[in-house]
């Protein structure tokens, strides 16, 4: 039986939700694995030896969390990259955009705090410097990207790896599984999400809406498009570029760069999800 | 002085571990729940657009990421003053419904009855989901039918069954279709019967750990839940804080929240402790949960 490991890092548990979100077909699953570690579902307190496949949830953002990394991938022959925060980083990720005692100092001088100021600082781990990709500091040997990646994909590439084939991500971008129909005009101005109601049918990005799905990796069945919202890039990249927010800002550009300069907080938008792993991982001072 | 620690805390969503602290003699003296992460929402939407922040928010939980999503959305609804139409508030509040569906039956299910069911002396390979779905193949597929629902209505209503992301200030971005509403009804009742069936199962399980319950400490807190004219709701209302022998009620809208909720930050934790500002901390610790929302109904 193939043994299987997983721990949520810098992570929501959303991708392990996705993995329950198998409902019925994992009946047929688990009698062909044996799960030897998995805070979120089993008191094992200890990593075992010898484990086959680790799926590590989220990226790291503290240094037991780095710790508990690297002794992932020396009891693991396998590891995988489970969901957009340990392959790109994630919402997480945001956090880059500050120093760390800066946003230490914030969330414990909000409004409500009563002691303003007191920063924990006993018995926790500290935080890195910024959050990072798991692939920064260990061999990654398969990603399954998605916030969360959908059950379809995880069967899928959880199946391959446990027959011993080489796993497949979709190649293609959500514009390519989208239904809405592009008309090959370009959007006269950027609105925000709120901003109109869009025509029912038609590409939100021609409409005026920020979708990123021309350069978001295919796999979710453009979920957010069908459901009247533009993409925000949680898949992440495609093989074929190497920074996901610098692809986008490409196509917005490109389609009308006056009114691209006016999209508030661009690299929310452009890196909401991936930006520990773009060409530029953190604000520059 | 010694000290026991607990680490990781497991079959709960986060990070985190229980320090005992140990006297001379070996008894304990003082116990810690330190929550082990940050990741700093508080301050990484600030600055973004405000429509953002329902898409951004629901990863602080990958289990109850609906009302992450919703409250920041009515939130906004609020700051600019708009009064959303009657059916977005029905999708929305069904959409946190749903997700109250699948979030009680993981949480009894697929985390806490392995305890109940094979017993707290089981090894923790065996005391999980999977050792429960060899021991009780047939209740686990009620579970799973359970969950699976509340996940359909979510990805219905939300557009996704996990981070939604229809939630709009103003309303919601997507109406739900008639095959989709007649798709969720052909199913109700039958999930209907497997809910009551769970309860029932709760109170057998409960009730022949009595015993051990009685023997639990005791914390007097305070509580609090919401209401809509005195009766128990979960979308949209007022707050109510109990004290703790129930004779004080005290009512306030949630845009008040600063006037009556604190929190404090303890050295050993990276999260904060919410209590009641009037009692003051560590006086003013209230509950939230099902008891909770009981005790301060009318
Ligand atoms: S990728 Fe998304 S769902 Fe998975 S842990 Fe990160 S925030 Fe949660
Ligand atoms: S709506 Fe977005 S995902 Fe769909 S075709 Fe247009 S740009 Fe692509
Ligand atoms: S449409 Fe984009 S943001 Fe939405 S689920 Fe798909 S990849 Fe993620």
């Amino acid at each position: 039986m193939v043994k299987i490991g997983i721990i949520q890092l810098c992570g929501c548990s959303g991708c392990h939700m996705a993995f329950l979100d198998l409902h019925d077909k994992l009946l047929e699953i688990l009698p062909n694995i044996e799960i030897v570690y998995a805070p979120i579902l089993a008191d094992i307190k200890e990593i075992p030896d010898g484990i086959d496949v680790f799926l590590v949830e989220g990226g790291i953002r503290n240094e037991h969390e780095e710790h508990l990394l690297h002794e992932i991938r020396e009891k693991s022959k396998k590891v995988v990259a489970f969901g957009t925060c340990a392959a790109y980083g994630g919402i997480p990720g945001l956090g880059n955009l500050y120093e760390v005692n800066e946003l230490l100092n914030v969330v414990y001088s909000t409004d409500s705090t009563n002691n303003k100021g007191d920063i924990p600082c006993e018995e926790i781990p500290k935080l890195t410097d910024i959050v990072k990709p798991i692939s920064d500091f260990v061999k990654v040997d398969y990603l399954i990207p998605g916030c969360p990646p959908t059950p379809e994909l995880i069967e899928k590439v959880l199946t391959a790896i446990i027959e011993g084939k080489e796993p497949e991500l979709p190649k293609k971008i959500v514009c390519d599984e989208c239904p809405l129909k592009k008309e090959e005009v370009f959007p006269k101005k950027y609105k925000r999400s709120y901003e109109d109601k869009p025509i029912e049918g038609i590409c939100l990005f021609e409409q005026g809406y920020t979708c990123l799905g021309s350069g978001t990796r295919a796999g979710c069945g453009a979920k957010c498009p069908r459901a009247g919202m533009p993409c925000r890039g949680c898949f992440g990249k495609t093989d074929a570029v190497l920074d996901l927010g610098a692809k986008i800002a490409n196509t917005f550009a490109n389609a009308n760069i006056e009114e691209a300069l006016k999209i508030p907080d661009k690299i929310g938008l452009l890196n909401r999800f991936t930006l520990p792993a773009a060409l530029i991982n953190r604000k520059i001072k | 002085m010694g000290k026991i620690c607990i680490e990781p805390i497991s079959r709960v969503e986060g990070h985190g571990k229980v320090i005992i602290v140990l006297d001379e003699n070996g008894k304990p003296k003082e116990v810690k729940l330190s929550i082990t992460a940050v990741r700093g929402f508080e301050q990484f939407v600030v600055g973004r657009p405000a429509e953002e922040v329902p898409r951004i928010v629901p990863r602080i939980c990958g289990i109850c990421q609906v009302p992450h999503h919703l409250a920041s959305v009515k939130a906004i609804d609020d700051a600019w003053n708009v009064k959303i139409p009657k059916p977005a508030a029905k999708l929305r509040e069904l959409m946190l419904l749903g997700n109250i569906i699948h979030s009680h039956a993981l949480h009894f299910y697929f985390l806490a009855a392995p305890d109940f069911i094979l017993g707290v002396n089981a090894a923790p390979e065996i005391r999980n989901i999977v050792g429960l779905a060899k021991e009780n193949p047939d209740l686990v597929k009620k579970a799973i039918a359970l969950r699976r629902f509340g996940q359909r209505i979510v990805d219905i209503t939300g557009g996704k069954p996990i981070h939604p992301i229809t939630g709009i200030p103003g309303g919601i971005s997507k109406s739900m279709k008639e095959e989709e509403r007649d798709e969720l009804l052909k199913e109700i009742d039958k999930i209907i019967e497997y809910a009551t069936e769970s309860v029932n199962v709760v109170k057998e399980v409960t009730n022949k750990f009595m015993d051990k319950v009685k023997e639990l400490g005791v914390i007097d807190t305070w509580y609090l839940g919401l209401l809509n004219e005195g009766k128990h709701t979960f979308y949209d209302g007022t707050l109510r804080f109990m004290s703790p022998d129930g004779n004080e009620k005290i009512d306030f809208a949630p845009q008040e929240y600063l006037d009556y909720i604190g929190e404090q930050v303890v050295p050993y934790n990276y999260s904060k402790y919410p209590f009641y500002k009037k009692a003051g901390f560590p006086d003013g610790v209230y509950r939230v949960g099902p008891l909770a929302m009981l005790n301060v109904a009318d």
